[in-house]
């Protein structure tokens, strides 16, 4: 029927929708086509430099405060004024969303042309997703020795270099030295052996009853899994085919570490540091003495607490020999190129340039973390920083395989049973080993 | 064709078969109008749930370009993982605990707010509602402060009762009743809202009615309003369920399903197989069974409280 406007319902709703149609394919079309590079249109006579934007995501490290305002966004001007050709399109990946993030993207063939990655990075590699770098590193000269011999291991997979190490991260024993006054303990001497810990961890708790000489959050998966290790015991053997961390020497170390909670009764119960203000805001707030912590820790108390009396060194030593008996936790962050990248030498020359000495000291050194390069000394006048840069060689990485996730929640939730008192130490260690045999079994057989 | 079917076909408009090309023609405009939604419903839900079906016969992680396909391997593994069976078992725990307790204490609320006695009635709607709009990330980050032992606030008001600490977030027995206490606390203003415009709903000559007959309140309430509120409070009781199984993200940021599992929800274990584990076929399964718990109940939920 036709109306007033001559115009039919029908023939309204097909018009309506061809144009509505022709707008969104118009739209999308444009949407879709690429970007040419440089395409502003500044004016003048002189030819447009052709500027490539890429993107790329880091998680946040926040010790020092604001990252991308205080460290990235300062480092990444630098780079953009080396490079003019270049314009990095810079995200922080919120930790919690950094997994759906990352596998969303890659699995859309979307991922960001640069990324900082973790102990799980193997996941991208096997699946194609991250350029291997060993041609670039070899055509573009690249000194390798620039870089601690160990800080290439992490990113190196079955033989093949996939990502540069940016990031050492590590832990220390932090202590409180008013409390060690307190307790008639040399501020400036941190305890030597594992029976010293234990001894000044009895005279602090004893100083008043909310305040104990240690603690750990019960699933500190870094800290915890470190104890077995200090008692000479090892978690895989050596092709990581099998989790070995019931042996002896493992249980001695879980045994110890058990009684810190449950004999000894040094340590925090697991089920209040578990909470907030959780490990380190009771350490800030004097009710604790000792903690183990990453040590970027120290710029965190810092800035919350400037006249905390904060005493940094490595690890009081168990029966184990060497190194092993110090262990903590360590990891190395890297910078690695998307393999589907468009712009692959563009991605190189941030990469390359991002672990330069005065790059790596405005980002990395801002946030606090330890240096990758013995040749770059972050806090010649720190202190507390520098003592925490010699504790490289106590810290322990974890396997970087896309199984990690899997093993620390494993791993983070049997500790956490017996800490609790739900288990006993032996009932959540052989189930433990278990699980984590029965993944790599599973992962071989994938 | 009769004088009665006649008039029928005056007053129902155009009827006749559904289908075939002239019941197309005489309905164009009708198809114009629900095509966009019926495109949107496709491409966002169905089209993904055969996806998920699909990808629950698969292995592999989510970036992996190929994923060997392996049958019914993953339902088979969820019968032999441990963490599974505890998972569903919490999150039945869960709602079993959480739908009564919200839904009885919505209406108990929605009849206080009611009260024709209680003033400024939108002020309270709006206190009720406002959890549901903020963020739960945020607000989970702020319970996370007011659980916390020594210096939460719920553990210094407890305290001046001679309550004993409770860890309500770190203790494996308690851990459960933490989250349900800041997820009534979230979701509670949807019930009642849905309450309040239930209560209008019901003729106030009814009320009149049976107060004239010799009811008291609580007569009235139960006898009148309540049973025909049925219809809203079926929508809330299937709803609250429905939610209760898709509970991640206040446990996401305050426990992480911990401690020991005690937290751990169906959906917090999909989460963690489809994007930390890589294993995208065993987070699908999971999905899957989830479906198949949650159908079933929503039915029998249906039938029960559907009935007259």
């Amino acid at each position: 029927m036709a109306t007033g406007t001559g115009l039919s319902r029908r023939s309204f709703l097909v018009r309506t929708a061809t144009v509505a149609g022709a707008a969104t394919l118009g739209a999308g079309m444009a949407a879709c086509a690429p970007a040419v590079p440089g395409a502003t249109d500044e004016g003048g006579d002189a030819p447009a430099m052709e500027v490539v934007t890429l993107t790329m995501w880091k998680g946040p490290h926040k010790a020092a405060g604001d990252e991308t305002k205080l460290c990235a966004q300062p480092t990444i001007d630098v780079l953009e004024e080396m490079h003019p050709e270049i314009s990095v399109d810079f995200s922080e990946v919120p930790w919690g969303q950094y997994n759906e993030k990352f596998t969303a993207a890659f699995a859309a063939d979307q991922g960001p042309d640069v990324s900082y990655q973790t102990e799980s990075f193997p996941r991208f590699v096997n699946a194609g997703h991250i350029m291997p770098l060993d041609d670039m590193i070899a055509s573009s000269g690249f000194e390798r020795t620039f870089f601690y011999e160990r800080a290439w291991g992490p990113g190196t997979y079955d033989g093949t270099t996939y990502s540069l190490p940016w990031i050492i991260g590590g832990s220390n024993l932090f202590w409180n030295k008013d409390l060690f006054e307190q307790a008639g303990h040399d501020p400036d001497t941190p305890p030597e052996t594992v029976d010293d810990f234990v001894s000044i961890a009895q005279d602090i708790t004893a100083l008043e009853e909310d305040v104990y000489g240690f603690a750990t959050h019960p699933k500190g998966w870094h800290e915890n899994g470190q104890w077995p290790r200090r008692f000479g015991g090892h978690w895989f053997n050596d092709d990581l085919t099998e989790c070995i961390v019931n042996s002896e020497e493992a249980y001695e170390g879980w045994h110890f570490f058990n009684s810190l909670f449950h004999d000894l009764e040094v340590a925090m119960p697991g089920a209040i540091s578990g909470q907030e203000p959780g490990v380190g805001g009771y350490f800030r707030d004097n009710k604790v003495g000792m903690i183990t912590a990453q040590n970027v820790f120290a710029n965190s108390v810092r800035s919350e607490k400037p006249d905390f009396r904060l005493g940094a060194a490595r690890m009081a030593t168990g029966p184990a020999e060497g190194a092993r008996g110090r262990a903590c936790y360590g990891g190395v962050g890297m910078l690695a190129i998307a393999a589907k990248t468009a712009y692959p030498d563009e991605s190189w020359t941030v990469v390359e340039t991002l672990v330069s000495p005065d790059l790596l000291t405005s980002w990395i050194g801002c946030l606090g973390f330890m240096s990758v390069s013995p040749h770059v000394n972050f806090y010649p006048d720190d202190e507390v920083l520098t003592v925490a840069q010699t504790t490289l060689e106590y810290t322990f990485f974890w396997p970087y395989r896309g199984w990690i996730f899997k093993f620390w929640d494993i791993e983070g939730t049997s500790i956490e049973s017996f800490v609790l008192g739900q288990r006993t130490v032996e009932e959540a260690v052989e189930d433990m080993v278990e699980q984590v045999n029965d993944m790599l079994r599973e992962e071989e057989g994938a | 064709m009769t004088a009665s079917s006649g008039a029928s076909q005056t007053t129902q408009g155009q009827s006749g078969p559904f289908w075939g090309r002239a019941a197309v023609r005489r309905n164009l405009n009708a198809y114009a109008f629900i095509l966009p939604f019926m495109v949107l419903f496709a491409v966002f839900n169905i089209g993904p749930f055969f996806w998920a079906l699909w990808l629950s016969l698969l292995r592999g992680d989510l970036v992996d370009q190929v994923k060997p396909f392996v049958g019914y391997q993953n339902y088979v593994s969820l019968t032999t993982d441990s963490i599974t069976l505890k998972v569903f078992l919490n999150s039945l725990q869960y709602t079993v605990s959480v739908v009564p307790i919200a839904v009885v204490t919505a209406l108990a609320l929605a009849f206080l707010i009611g009260n024709k006695l209680v003033r400024f009635k939108d002020f309270y709607r709006a206190v009720v509602f406002f959890p549901l709009l903020a963020s739960a990330a945020a607000t989970a980050q702020i319970w996370s402060y007011i659980l916390a032992p020594r210096y939460g606030v719920l553990t210094y008001l407890l305290g001046l009762v001679g309550v004993p600490e409770i860890y309500w977030l770190s203790d494996p027995d308690w851990a459960l009743y933490g989250i349900l206490l800041v997820e009534w606390w979230r979701g509670i203003g949807f019930h009642i809202i849905l309450f309040l415009a239930a209560m209008l709903g019901v003729p106030e000559e009814l009320h009149e009615a049976a107060r004239i007959d010799g009811a008291n309140a609580w007569q009235v309430a139960t006898r009148v309003t309540i049973p025909l509120m049925r219809p809203v409070i079926l929508f809330s009781v299937v709803m609250g369920t429905i939610w209760a199984f898709q509970l991640f993200d206040t446990v996401f940021v305050l426990t992480n399903g911990g401690p020991v599992h005690a937290t751990a929800t169906i959906v917090w274990y999909i989460y963690n197989h489809a994007f930390r584990y890589g294993q995208v076929g065993m987070a699908a399964a999971m999905g899957v069974v989830l479906l198949l718990i949650i159908m079933p109940i929503s039915y029998v939920q249906m039938k029960v409280l559907g009935e007259r």
